[in-house]
């Protein structure tokens, strides 16, 4: 007589097989050298970052954003370009040196124009010519 | 006339208490990355939870019987036990994504310490949740959620091509315009998770006790989860389009919850920026609310312990210990500084995977007629509950794969 309890079984161990496979595929070692890849990927966040900084020194030059929501904001991009940071900080194969290294400095200068925003509040001249910076970083970013 | 404004206000309280931090991240996220090609799967998601909340508010009208209670009947004690932690656990990381969410606004209105916000808010919700009875914890985060109908003000003012919109809510398996097909499909699980996430019917299903429904208020049941969500949908979809007028053109992708009030500050000014804040505080604490009593109804309703905001805390003792345990873990959770973003994207994967644990009792029982006697599932819902949990059991499977392949929906 056909065991019915194994017949349920034997898929759910295959199924909890699959997703433990999926979780270790998953998990990445600090020795792991940076792929191209992971890049682009980085590349991308960047110039998405840079674009909601120059979104943000808009909403403030308009009035329609407050300091406090500017501060608050600005740290919150500040930790989302220290996570970046934190993602290339493995071994870089030698073929995208060049290029983790124009990402990195890109990401320097994009530290440094956020760090003046909330700063900036009441002057529409420093606004202005961070909202061009983070523009410029954020076309020179995306890949 | 009496009845109408109760039935008004339910209504509304539905709206105001749909959206939460889950449906701001993946419908605003999911509009920033693909336009509106994941409007077919806000629609599908709400028919769905209108669906299953009826069900679960009959159940309670006809039987008596909340949700947690059928689980326990359906599957026996020691599998309804493994049921009832995998369910506590999302809630409790639901919950902890809330109040980090509700922190983040706090902070954000007043510029002070996270974590003293956390506690802040913790603390306020823990005192609103004590002192007030049910039918006034719904009505005020409900009615004051309301406030994030500015999306849909925001979503009008950026005058978006309706015919494009329209088009996004044919259904489709792949992005248009050749996108990553993993991350849209990770971006359609989180929205339909988002949108049948577990404690909606347990905490609809334990209110409708709480509300004393009888076999009377069977039209309440089926206008507040009718028409209530199918409003909530649309604001859903609302925040979708936001997101594609407003961070697609840009490039932006939004991973902040800081992010989503401008949405619609862009298009509204100082007016939306301040009632965005408004509806962000009072979905996210509403919903911090429900996960919250949630986990105390499941486990007072498993265990058969009297339950109930109805009743006065000392009444109560353990149902009452049991939520303020569910805010404290959650705050625990938070004040691991993890961003609440994060957190929700886990708790609403990992909730998929509850999601047919849930609802099949629920189908069983309202299909029963045994049971539920005239008032059994229609045909029509018979077949139309049926395969919808067959999509929530594929659902259920696709759903950590592909936050894994995704990168939790980066690529």
């Amino acid at each position: 007589m056909p065991d019915p309890t194994g017949c349920i079984r034997r898929p759910v161990r295959a199924a909890l097989s699959c997703w433990i496979t999926l979780l270790l595929v998953a998990c990445q070692s600090p020795a792991d050298p940076v792929q191209a890849r992971d890049l682009t990927l980085a590349a991308t966040d960047l110039a998405s970052l840079a674009s909601e900084a120059a979104l943000l020194t808009e909403q403030l030059d308009a009035g329609a954003v407050t300091e406090n929501f500017t501060w608050v904001h600005q740290q919150a991009l500040g930790r989302a370009s220290l996570d970046i940071t934190s993602r290339l900080a493995r071994p870089v194969p030698a073929p995208i040196q060049p290029t983790h290294e124009h990402l990195l400095q890109l990401q320097a200068r994009f530290d440094t124009a956020l760090e003046r925003v909330g700063f900036a509040a009441h002057d529409p001249a420093v606004l202005a010519q961070l909202r061009s910076r983070f523009r410029q970083i954020g076309a020179e970013a995306k890949p | 006339m009496n009845a109408l404004l109760e039935l008004t206000l339910g209504i509304m309280t539905a709206l105001g208490g749909f959206v939460d931090i889950g449906e701001l991240v993946f419908a605003i996220g999911g509009g920033a990355r693909f336009g509106y090609a994941l409007l077919w799967a806000v629609g599908l998601g709400t028919v769905g939870i209108a669906l299953f909340g009826e069900m679960s508010g009959r159940i309670a009208a006809v039987l008596q019987k909340p949700t947690f209670d059928v689980v326990r009947d359906r599957f026996g004690f020691w599998r309804g036990l493994g049921i009832l932690v995998a369910s506590n656990f999302v809630n409790i990381l639901t919950c902890a994504a809330e109040l980090g969410g509700m922190a983040i606004v706090l902070q954000l209105v007043f510029g002070a310490n996270y974590r003293l916000m956390l506690l802040a808010a913790t603390g306020l919700l823990m005192v609103t949740i004590y002192l007030l009875p049910f039918r006034w914890i719904e009505r005020l985060f409900g009615l004051m959620g309301l406030t994030l109908l500015v999306y849909v003000a925001a979503a009008v003012a950026l005058k978006p091509d309706w015919g494009e919109v329209a088009h996004g809510l044919i259904p489709r398996l792949r992005p248009p315009g050749g996108g990553d097909t993993a991350v849209y499909l990770y971006y359609v699980v989180g929205l339909l998770s988002s949108l049948l996430m577990p404690y909606e019917v347990y905490f609809y299903s334990s209110g409708g006790i709480e509300d004393h429904w009888g076999v009377k208020d069977l039209s309440v049941n089926r206008l507040t989860a009718g028409v209530g969500f199918f409003l909530g949908g649309l604001l859903t979809m609302a925040l979708i389009v936001v997101g594609a007028g407003v961070f697609l053109p840009r490039g932006i992708d939004p991973q902040q919850l800081s992010t989503s009030v401008l949405g619609a500050t862009v298009p509204l000014g100082k007016i939306g920026y301040v009632l965005a804040l408004l509806g962000v505080l009072f979905a996210v604490g509403g919903a911090a609310t429900e996960t919250g009593l949630s986990a105390a109804y499941n486990i007072a309703q498993f265990f058969k312990l009297a339950w109930g905001k109805r009743k006065k805390p000392r009444e109560v003792p353990l149902f009452t210990l049991c939520w303020m345990l569910a805010m404290v873990l959650g705050l625990a959770i938070a004040m691991s500084g993890s961003n609440p973003v994060d957190i929700v994207e886990y708790s609403v994967i990992f909730a998929v995977v509850v999601l047919p644990l849930t609802y099949y009792p629920i189908l069983k029982l309202a299909n029963d007629r045994e049971m539920m006697g005239d008032h059994v599932n229609s045909p029509l819902i018979r077949i139309l509950g049926w395969l919808y949990f067959g999509l929530i059991v594929v659902v259920a499977i696709a759903a950590v794969p592909l936050l894994v392949i995704t990168n939790m929906g980066r690529g």
